[in-house]
């Protein structure tokens, strides 16, 4: 409780500081226009070329903005770990981190917080609703609850994956981009119809960094793509089981930070 | 029982090393060298409650290796370290609840906000009580005279200011030992005698242990009654400071400004002369040849214009100190 | 007049000892150069996987043949895209960056030195050794992967020389966007934000996102003409032949127009905000 506590007085100073800089509406729009352009790409093409059978421009998009959403409160929430491997261990200060008597999660994931990045969520949340209506599902409760919770452990999985790059950059940093492939490169994967995605692709991104289970299954339980609704539903422990896995590579990241100090 | 004790405690790092010569660069792609190193070898010794001990030596000797020890955030390849009935690395984090640490070069303190967020945020990091934070803050900003700076955004104020402020920072939360690496570089002379006195009173009031790494002799020489000197992560003097003093650096210096340049000749009683323009340098044992003494008769063999009398500088005595054990 | 050229000699030397030494310093980071690799692979792959699903189940399946490209020649786009997506200025030089918000700029007008000359020869090396390594390790898996997937060969013989010069001003161009982009960046009051927009918008309209030639028909010739079409667009279309190499002279000149352009507006601009920045008192 004392931890919750404490991350949300580093949240409030973050915000304090954040205030007196006076170039914040230009960093919202930077980010707006991240979020703006970067299915750009897919919407040109679906143009010029139509759907592919059932799938349409706003499936896609859909499954593409659970994913985006999840990665956006993920940055938002977690950005100290996001920064961690290039900020934080560079400059040395994780050792400060190490020198008070209370949870090293939370001092790391307190110690970045940009507002404006949130804004990559209401544009996601935007795109969501609008897929929705698009696609003429009907709202209910159930649904709702579906996307909120696939919401839930889609942050959880994304703050995994900045907890587990933490975690290697105590061994690496030079060699660290590739981790890449699991962040901002993951949902573009969304992009291609499940149905035509590689095999490879799929059971990667469902077993191992399970990308597909936080942005398909939820989208496909409550649009009814599928007839087996409790998929949808598997985001929230899939979340959990790895941002476990991620705080365990983290562990014995710092217990080697620990022996070499390097 | 002492408040800490340290035995045989050593500690290597690996380095790779870069291939020298032509194109080194390029082979540097794709071959590298590991190299082992010292940092602490076969380091023992014990400070008991209240004690002010100096850690000197030069950059790179193990100084900040041992305090990251003693601290807990390192954990030794080999040795035995207790500090208040505790394994540092093994018991982190309640470890550190009772020690303060300042790193005169780093800053706690939130550059964008006022001094009070900072400590704000360290009461809820210590889980001070309101009660005894309050009456503490009270006692330390009236000591370290910094009540008017509390408002005061960070990245307005001096150095001097700020590492008050830092100061107060570490001892919120009212640490049995203080670990303190060169508290004083860069700053003021008034906020430096400040400083010197806060530190003098918590430990002369509280009993606060502290110990200080420096380069600045006259914080070791008005804080420290004991000095420990490391360096090739070996232990090579622990004792007081006058017998170090005795020992290895009996010498003073004069700084002799002349009005002209004169090539230098020898004088009567200087141990060692070098000139540089028209300044030179002359070291004389002052047990051998008084202060004065010397002054007059480089008066009368040289047309000065002004002089300095000094000790030899820490460095100094470092570098003899080697000369010694290693040669 | 003598003395002024030996002058400018030493001067040209002493930036391009300046690039030396960086690269040099970055060609160490064979593992980052391969982490980054290892980024774009996958990248092409998931392109090439959504590229051959349009175009073999779309609609309007042919859509892309129609528009001049076709999937063969979008895979090898995909390929030399991302091999030389590094190129592209993601953000200025770090050593910049540090100077200005440091204020230390201000010292720098004090050395004998042309700082945007400066500031351009950090600004190309900081950039060359990752383009080298990604680009090196990229077309060599973009070589070795199976047919379909494969980077196909240059049209002819003629085109793969004029797409090569095309390529070396595209790397000129992305350095003179950089290095303006940084002398806006001088205006500390904007923080950060103008800075990553400039350099977003120009990522999104070189082709990288999608192919320029798949975008509407109606924006085709002004998305040839805007800048950063040089980036890739135009040295991939000389590879590809999907532009002739009768062509080739003229686009290559619009490339340089732009550079032009870029070096001239940044050297304003900084002349401009370091007059400013004299008038604080630095």
């Amino acid at each position: 409780m004392s931890s919750v506590r404490l991350y949300l007085k580093y949240l409030h100073l973050h915000l304090l500081t954040g205030l007196q800089y006076k170039g914040w509406p230009l960093m919202v729009l930077q980010v707006l226009i991240v979020v703006i352009t970067d299915p750009i790409g897919i919407i040109l093409l679906f143009y010029r070329f139509g759907s592919i059978g059932e799938w349409s421009v706003e499936r896609i998009l859909l499954i593409y903005a659970m994913a985006v959403t999840s990665f956006g409160l993920a940055e938002t929430f977690c950005r100290g770990f996001d920064y961690f491997p290039w900020r934080t261990i560079r400059t040395g200060d994780f050792d400060r981190l190490l020198l008070r008597p209370c949870s090293l999660f939370v001092q790391v994931a307190g110690s970045y917080f940009h507002i404006h990045r949130i804004s990559r969520v209401f544009a996601g949340l935007g795109a969501i609703i609008w897929c929705l209506w698009r696609l003429e599902v009907e709202l209910t409760m159930l649904h709702i609850c579906t996307i909120g919770l696939a919401l839930i452990g889609g942050c959880l999985v994304y703050a995994g994956v900045f907890v587990l790059t933490s975690g290697l950059a105590f061994f690496t940093i030079q060699s660290l981009d590739w981790i890449f492939i699991f962040t901002n490169a993951s949902y573009q994967v969304t992009r291609c119809p499940i149905d035509y995605m590689p095999q490879v692709l799929r059971r990667f991104f469902t077993f191992v960094m399970p990308m597909l289970v936080i942005s398909y299954m939820p989208a496909a339980a409550v649009c009814g793509w599928t007839k087996t609704y409790w998929l949808g539903l598997a985001a929230l422990p899939a979340g959990l089981l790895f941002l476990l896995f991620a705080t365990l590579i983290w562990r014995i990241g710092v217990r080697h930070y620990q022996s070499t100090g390097s | 029982m002492a408040q800490i004790e340290l035995r045989h405690i050593c500690k290597t790092f690996t380095v790779s090393l870069r291939p020298e010569g032509r194109m080194s660069m390029l082979r540097g792609a794709f071959v590298r060298r590991k190299k082992v190193i010292k940092a602490l070898d076969d380091i023992s010794f014990t400070i008991d409650t209240g004690e002010l001990v100096g850690y000197i030596g030069p950059n790179g000797a193990g100084k900040s290796t041992t305090v990251k020890i003693m601290s807990g955030i390192l954990t030794p390849d080999s040795g035995y370290c207790r500090i208040m009935n505790r394994i540092p690395w093994q018991e982190r984090v309640a470890h550190v609840a009772r020690i303060g640490v300042v790193f005169g070069q780093r800053t706690q303190l939130w550059w964008d906000l006022p001094v009070q967020d900072s400590f704000d945020l360290l009461k809820d990091i210590y889980s001070i009580p309101f009660t005894s934070y309050k009456h503490r803050l009270h006692e330390l900003a009236t000591a370290l005279d910094i009540s008017a700076l509390l408002t005061t955004p960070v990245r307005q104020l001096s150095l001097g200011q700020r590492m008050r402020c830092e100061l107060a920072a570490a001892l919120l939360h009212s640490p049995r030992i203080l670990f303190l690496d060169e508290p004083t570089i860069g700053i003021d002379a008034v906020s430096k005698l400040a400083l010197r006195e806060i530190l003098k009173r918590e430990n002369r009031e509280n009993g606060v242990t502290m110990i200080l790494t420096t380069h600045d002799m006259d914080d070791v020489e008005t804080l420290c009654s004991r000095v420990m000197v490391i360096g090739h992560g070996r232990l090579l003097y622990d004792g007081k400071l006058h017998r170090l003093k005795a020992d290895y650096a009996p010498w003073r210096s004069i700084r002799a400004i002349l009005t002209e340049p004169v090539t230098p000749f020898h004088i009567e009683g200087a141990e060692r002369i070098k000139a540089e323009g028209n300044v030179w340098t002359v070291l004389f044992n002052p047990d051998i040849i008084p202060a004065h003494i010397m002054v007059e008769r480089l008066a009368r063999a040289l047309p000065l214009r002004d002089l300095v009398i000094g000790e030899q500088n820490i460095d100094e005595i470092i570098a003899k100190m080697y000369q010694e054990m290693c040669l | 007049m003598r003395l002024t050229r030996r002058a400018n000699m030493t001067k040209v030397r002493a930036y391009f000892s300046l690039f030396r030494i960086k690269t040099a310093e970055g060609i160490q980071y064979r593992l980052a150069g391969l982490a980054s690799a290892s980024v774009g692979v996958f990248w092409a792959l998931i392109e090439i996987v959504v590229f051959t699903v349009f175009y073999n189940y779309a609609a309007n399946k042919d859509a892309g043949t129609l528009a001049g490209l076709t999937l063969k020649q979008v895979i090898s786009y995909v390929w030399l895209s991302q091999a030389i997506w590094t190129m592209q200025p993601m953000s200025i030089d770090a050593e910049i960056l540090k100077k200005i918000n440091s204020g230390d700029v201000g010292l720098e007008l004090c050395r004998p030195m042309d700082l945007y000359a400066h500031w351009f020869a950090g600004t190309a090396a900081s950039r060359l050794i990752p383009v080298f390594w990604r680009g090196t390790v990229t077309l060599l898996c973009a070589i070795l992967m199976p047919v379909p997937y494969r980077l196909g060969l240059p049209a002819s013989a003629i085109g793969f020389c004029w797409s090569l010069l095309s390529f070396f001003c595209a790397f000129l161009l992305c350095t003179a966007f950089g290095t303006f982009v940084a002398t806006v960046r001088l205006n500390v009051n904007w923080g950060d934000g103008p800075m990553y927009m400039m350099m977003l918008i120009g990522g999104v309209l070189s082709g990288g996102y999608l192919p320029l030639q798949l975008w509407p028909a109606a924006l085709q010739t002004i998305l040839l003409l805007q800048p950063f079409a040089g980036y890739l667009d135009i040295p991939i279309r000389l590879y590809l032949g999907t532009m002739q190499p009768n062509d080739a002279g003229s686009l290559i000149l619009l490339q340089l127009i732009w550079i032009a352009l870029f070096v001239a507006a940044g050297k304003a601009l900084m002349a401009k905000r370091l007059k400013t920045i004299i008038v604080q008192g630095g």
